[in-house]
């Protein structure tokens, strides 16, 4: 009987651990340096949020943790707990989530605009427009005040600076028979960037399906998400390859040979949106944590991490185009947001068929 | 008492034993006869049927009662001597003390000497791994008197020793339950053992009793044709007992329908009419001169024995086993053969023949 | 009803109430879920539809070939290091045998980088050859095929290795006597007293390799070659259906009927053939003029198989970033630096070291629990809780994850680190079971029952004697328990949620979000830990040899 009992304490003991461990993504806090506090307008009343926030990214790991470790600079009170995957998978764990008894996160930090619509109309975020909101460039802003853009992440065309092929300089020429098999390219079914290019692509007059359906015809390698992307065209097989433009940048930093193209017709891009869910039991330390995002440190730290910003006060990326300099495709978010299932449906019934 | 044991084809049935105190009663039988079963359900690893089990005054086995072996202050040595292996030699032995939380201290005096009454002082740190077979029933004999147990049960304790030591353990056993009066109850198939050592010799066939008696009446008067054959090796001839024309019974062999030469036939009173006799080997004397009694025997084959030699002669159309001392016999010799005594017992009547092996039923009835 | 045997008091049938009520919460809860939302009239079209068939066939044909392959190389393996005279058998059964330790998706990202379309040996031939293009890649079915091949012969080599020791050599040396040569002996009489073996052999890798996820994931994923796993995995991750868990759970069910056939199918085959070994080994069959050359090519295969995955996890792990060649100036250790500095691949550790003690842990209790009820004592609930215990160690692991989630929704411990606890107890605890049956079987009854006339009841002499006894036992089959769950995949990767993702989820997403250096340097850590671990094992005592073929022999045993 001793034994027995002595052994259920073990288990007890052994699990207790494991759910202690589970909170172990909380990055230690570091102290407040003092140059910068918590900006006293964040904070009405006072009282700095603190406390536990669940952030669900698909930043790469590595970025989202510095950003946090910023974070926490100024908030030394709030713990994140980080969880990062592609947008897919995203908002396939919320879907599940809401029918397993609510979203258990509190801010979203993911792709694409659309996606937000979505959400925004299952009423499952929470209007929350920072202060800092006018200083940002005003297509990324919703208008109804549910989220805001925190980078600008235009997807481009990348090469291989070893390819011995010329340059194709436009969307168009991804079409011609020298680029056959040498394509490579995110699957929209997991990469919201993918999914939204591929709305935004059937929704401009020049490209259009009669060009997807050349693109497909092309036989390009569709890879899991942008990173597989990049390292393969890094690699150089395939040695071209349609992926978003500050994994390029990062890459070439590092001393990969691959380089970027911004085709002629203008490039698509994405805003990164963050939002609050309205089930968050933790609204001020959510909301602090959105608008650190835009903030100038935040926008800093994102170019710094080789974004584009959503403001124009903080510079741009060693190597990038400036924003002014881009030729930029601006769709209109509700009817992309409308199109893009029927986008991914014709590209995978292209690509089975 | 009735046993069954389920699954096996052993059982006992109809068993009544009082074993006194300071006894030591040797339960024998061929393999399968329920002795082991006997011994299992005095120590409480079988429930029986029916019937009680009694220890001293108390009840531990009876319709509406049933005491689990710890809770029956026995003793127990195994044939394998069940020592257990991860614990040293002193934790074997001091455990049933643990178990009735005797103080450490008065533990460990306990322990050396059971010990050094089975012969192994100072061997408490020992390994089991490290111990001799004969060392490891030693341990197990300590492990079973270290509570001085109401009684001591042996369950072909000395089996698995090889000869020599088993002698041996089996004159030292036998010292140390005199000395301590100890009551035994000893599983054997091994019948010299068995004679040699007990007061009381219980032997078993088919689940209940043949003959219960002291080693010297079984050996001299065995009750049955299997008590003849099972300890005394005794030929068994089939044929008839009739009165001859003196009165005087005599036998005539179904073989050959003739009389066999048999000095003096033992039988039941009743007895009569188709039978078997038994001749035991110590009944049959050869070296005499040739006389009305003595008939011709061939010798077939020779045995060494420590007592003599081991002889089947050609005899009568039987084979008779037979036991000879002094000079050799020499295969193919003819010797005069006197049959001295033979016992008579009658074939058993259709009322209380015994029931044939009912393969549906596992219990066995005599 | 009388009790016919008194061992069976009051505190054996609490114990056996705890183990049953135990079992009925890691076997029988999620294989419930499992059928109960597989059995939904709205499945039907699911389960016929296209995308499930053609993954069903992918299924049947990689698990079917690899499987097959496995099989055959496992038989030459057993007959080249068990019967020849090759030279260093020792040590090349130790090459060959080390796939085993290294976890299948491991495997995959060790070899995509040496044969994927940019690996250095497709490079290497593509450039000797003159093609721009790489000459092959292993995405695809032939890599996943080739993969789960490699991964399984060493169990089958096991297997095999096992039943061809049991084949008395009375048997061969008649032959001999009867005029027939050793190889002639071999095909004559060795092989086909093994043939039940050989199938049972199949059975079992075809079965683990269909429910394999790592291997088809990394190879077949970028190129949108789906496997029943996978499928269900791409269901469950993206948002495709709008029932996927009804329509996974589905796809289980279909999985569970074919390893329960295909378990009662290998149970009856290997009850065909029982031989008693009658000791002592055949005498090696001596290769004469070819042993140099067969040894040359068998340990060129081995260093090849054994070292080359090593080799390419190290160089992946070593360049700063993807088409940068390695060389004294590039190499750069930042990637293991940076790998174990992300929170999340430190919070991944720490999971995957809890659970999987926290795992060996209760598996090693129950485990000995429900082997010493079975071995020591007699009921008719012996037998379901032995299946109940030993079935999930052929059931897919995808489907003791599917049946987690519905089972920890319904309890509501689902993202929990509970519910994959929970799924590892379910999935390991045969380890343990397997591993202290035999020790407890062949201890005498009447070691306990010395301890019941000791004083001892029923339960205080099964502790003390009997646990006490298979604890070294039940210690080696937990050991195996957390160097099978540290490294796990399969389950977790359905089951880890926000801040409950295990290692093998962090290498896993690591290498899908492209990060391929920090996913090998972490698998190489992986690796060398997991060697570590074994020599540990190994030098308690038996070599390393006797300790893996025990690891196989309870992991594969039913």
């Amino acid at each position: 009987m001793i034994d027995r009992r002595r052994l259920v304490l073990i288990i007890v003991s052994a699990v207790t651990a494991v759910s202690l461990a589970s909170c172990a993504t909380s990055l230690p806090s570091a102290q407040p340096s003092p140059a910068t506090g918590p900006p006293a307008s964040e904070a009405p009343g006072g009282e700095a949020p603190s406390g536990e926030i669940t952030l669900y990214t698909s930043e790469p790991e590595n970025k989202i943790t510095e950003v946090i470790q910023a974070f926490n600079e100024d908030y030394p009170d709030v713990t994140v707990n980080l969880y990062r995957a592609a947008t897919g998978e995203l908002t396939a764990r919320i879907a599940s989530e809401q029918e397993a008894g609510g979203v258990r996160a509190d801010v979203l930090l993911a792709a694409d605009a659309p996606t937000f619509e979505k959400f925004k109309v299952q009423n499952l975020l929470a209007k929350f427009v920072p202060q800092e909101a006018k200083n940002l460039l005003p297509s990324v802003v919703d208008p109804q005040g549910y989220y805001v853009g925190t980078r600008i992440i235009p997807t481009i065309i990348a090469y291989n600076t070893n390819m011995t092929v010329a340059r194709p300089t436009s969307w168009k020429d991804l079409t011609d028979p020298i680029y056959r098999g040498k394509i490579a390219m995110p699957n929209p079914d997991v990469s919201g960037a993918a999914a939204f290019n591929t709305a935004l692509w059937l929704d401009t007059p020049s490209l259009g399906e009669p060009w997807l359906k050349a693109l497909v015809a092309n036989d390009p390698s569709v890879l899991q998400s942008n990173g597989p992307v990049s390292q393969a065209i890094a690699e150089g097989q395939p040695p071209l390859g349609i992926v978003v433009d500050y994994l390029v940048r990062d890459l070439a930093a590092k001393g990969s040979p691959i380089g970027t193209i911004y085709p002629s017709e203008g490039v698509p891009y994405i805003s990164q949106p963050a939002a609050v869910f309205e089930s968050s039991a933790n609204k001020p330390a959510a909301e602090a944590f959105v608008s650190f995002l835009i903030s100038e440190k935040g926008q800093k730290l994102a170019v710094a991490q080789n974004y584009l910003p959503v403001r124009e006060d903080v510079g741009t990326p060693k190597g990038a185009v400036p924003l002014s300099e881009l030729t930029l495709l601006e769709p209109d978010i509700a009817s992309i947001a409308a199109k893009q299932d029927a986008a991914v449906k014709l590209f995978n019934s292209l690509l089975d068929g | 008492m009735n046993v069954t044991y389920q699954g096996t084809s052993t059982g006992v049935h109809d068993v009544t034993l009082e074993v006194a105190d300071g006894e030591f009663l040797a339960l024998i039988g061929p393999s399968g006869a329920g002795k082991t079963t006997l011994l299992r359900a005095i120590a409480g690893f079988i429930r029986p049927q029916s019937g009680t089990i009694h220890i001293g005054d108390q009840l531990v086995s009876g319709p509406a009662t049933w005491l689990p072996p710890e809770r029956r202050r026995l003793g127990m040595v195994f044939q394998q001597h069940a020592i257990w292996p991860h614990w040293t030699v002193g934790q074997n032995v001091a455990y049933p003390l643990k178990l009735q939380k005797v103080p450490a201290a008065e533990r460990q005096g306990r322990v050396a000497d059971a010990l050094a009454t089975v012969g192994l002082p100072g061997a408490e740190e020992r390994r089991p791994a490290t111990l001799s077979s004969g060392q490891r029933q030693r341990v197990a004999l300590a492990r079973a008197l270290v509570t001085r147990p109401a009684a001591l049960l042996l369950d072909e304790a000395l089996s698995s020793l090889d000869e020599p030591l088993r002698h041996r353990l089996r004159m030292e056993l036998k010292e140390l339950v005199t000395d301590f009066g100890l009551t035994v109850m000893h599983v054997t198939h091994d019948r010299s053992e068995a004679l040699s050592l007990a007061d009381r010799i219980v032997t078993l066939n088919y689940g209940s009793v043949e003959q219960v008696g002291r080693p010297e009446e079984l050996v001299a008067n065995p009750t049955s044709e299997f008590m003849a054959t099972f300890l005394n090796d005794a030929t068994i001839v089939a044929g008839r007992l009739v009165e001859s024309a003196d009165g005087a019974p005599e036998f005539h062999t179904d073989f050959t329908g003739a009389r066999l030469p048999v000095e003096r036939i033992e039988h039941e009173q009743s007895a009569s009419g188709a039978g078997t006799l038994a001749i035991l080997p110590n009944d049959v004397r050869v070296d005499g001169a040739a006389s009305a009694t003595t008939s011709v025997g061939t010798v077939k084959s020779v045995l060494f024995d420590r007592a003599g030699y081991d002889v089947v002669l050609g005899y009568c159309g039987q084979d008779l086993r037979i036991e000879v001392s002094g000079r050799r016999p020499l295969v193919g010799e003819t010797l005069n053969v006197s049959v001295l005594r033979g016992l008579f017992f009658a074939a058993p009547t259709s009322a209380d023949s015994p029931a044939t092996a009912d393969p549906a039923r596992p219990r066995l009835r005599v | 009803m009388r009790s016919q045997v008194p061992g069976n008091g009051p505190g054996i049938v609490t114990l056996r109430a705890v183990v049953l009520g135990c079992l009925a919460v890691t076997f029988a809860l999620p294989m419930v879920a499992v059928v109960v939302l597989a059995l939904n009239p709205g499945v039907v079209s699911a389960l016929v539809g296209r995308d499930v068939l053609q993954a069903a066939i992918n299924s049947a044909v990689t698990a079917g070939v690899s499987g097959l392959l496995a099989t055959l190389i496992g038989a030459g393996l057993a007959v080249l290091l068990d019967r020849t005279d090759v030279r260093g058998r020792r040590h090349l059964r130790l090459l060959y045998f080390s796939p085993f330790l290294v976890p299948p998706f491991i495997g995959a990202i060790a070899w995509l980088s040496l044969l994927g379309p940019s690996g250095d040996i497709t490079q290497a031939v593509s450039g000797l050859v003159g093609s721009s293009e790489p000459v092959f890649s292993l995405y695809g079915p032939v890599g996943i095929t080739a993969l789960l091949t490699i991964h399984s012969y060493p169990a089958a080599y096991i297997i095999i290795s096992a039943s061809l020791r049991r084949v008395p050599t009375s048997l061969e040396e008649a032959a001999r006597l009867a005029g027939a040569g050793r190889l002639r002996t071999l095909r004559d009489v060795t092989l086909p007293l093994i043939r039940p073996a050989l199938i049972a052999t199949f059975t079992l890798t075809a079965v683990s390799n269909l429910s394999d996820f790592g291997i088809p994931a990394i190879l077949g994923l970028p190129v949108r070659y789906y496997t029943l796993s996978t499928l269900i995995y791409k269901y469950l991750v993206s948002s495709v259906l709008d029932n996927p868990l009804q329509v996974v759970a589905a796809i289980g069910l279909v999985l569970l009927l074919v390893a329960v056939i295909a378990v009662l199918v290998q149970r009856r085959l290997s009850r065909s053939v029982q031989f008693e070994a009658d000791g002592g080994a055949p005498p090696a069959i001596e290769l004469g003029r070819s042993r140099t050359p067969v040894s040359v090519v068998s340990w060129a295969v081995a260093a090849v198989i054994a070292l080359f995955p090593l080799i390419a996890l190290l160089n992946q792990s070593l360049i700063p970033a993807p088409g940068v060649p390695l060389t004294w100036q590039t190499m750069t250790f930042s990637n293991f630096t940076d790998a174990i500095a992300y929170p999340g691949a430190l919070n991944g550790i720490i999971n995957s070291v809890v659970l999987s003690i926290s795992a060996a842990l209760i598996c090693g209790i129950l485990g000995l629990a429900i082997g010493s009820l079975i071995t020591r004592t007699r009921s008719r609930t012996n037998v379901l809780m032995d299946l109940a215990s030993t079935l999930p160690q052929s059931i897919p692991g995808l489907v003791i994850g599917v049946g987690w989630i519905i089972a920890g929704i319904w309890v509501g411990l689902y993202n929990t680190s509970w519910v994959i606890l929970l799924a590892y107890v379910t999935a390991f605890v045969a380890f343990v079971v397997q591993s202290v049956r035999a020790p407890l079987a062949a201890a005498s009854d009447s070691m306990e029952e010395a301890a019941r006339i000791s004083g001892a009841s029923a339960v205080r002499a099964m502790i003390d004697i009997s646990w006490r006894s298979a604890l070294p036992a039940a210690a080696a089959g937990a050991l195996l328990v957390a160097l099978t769950a540290v490294r796990e995949l399969t389950i977790s990767v359905l089951l880890a949620a926000p801040g409950t993702r295990t290692l093998g989820v962090v290498i896993f997403d690591l290498q899908q979000s492209g990060d391929f250096s920090a996913a090998a340097s972490l698998s190489l850590l992986v690796v060398i830990v997991g060697l570590l671990g074994l020599g540990v094992v190994a030098s308690r005592g038996d070599g390393v040899d006797q300790s893996a073929q025990k690891a196989v022999r309870s992991y594969v045993n039913n």
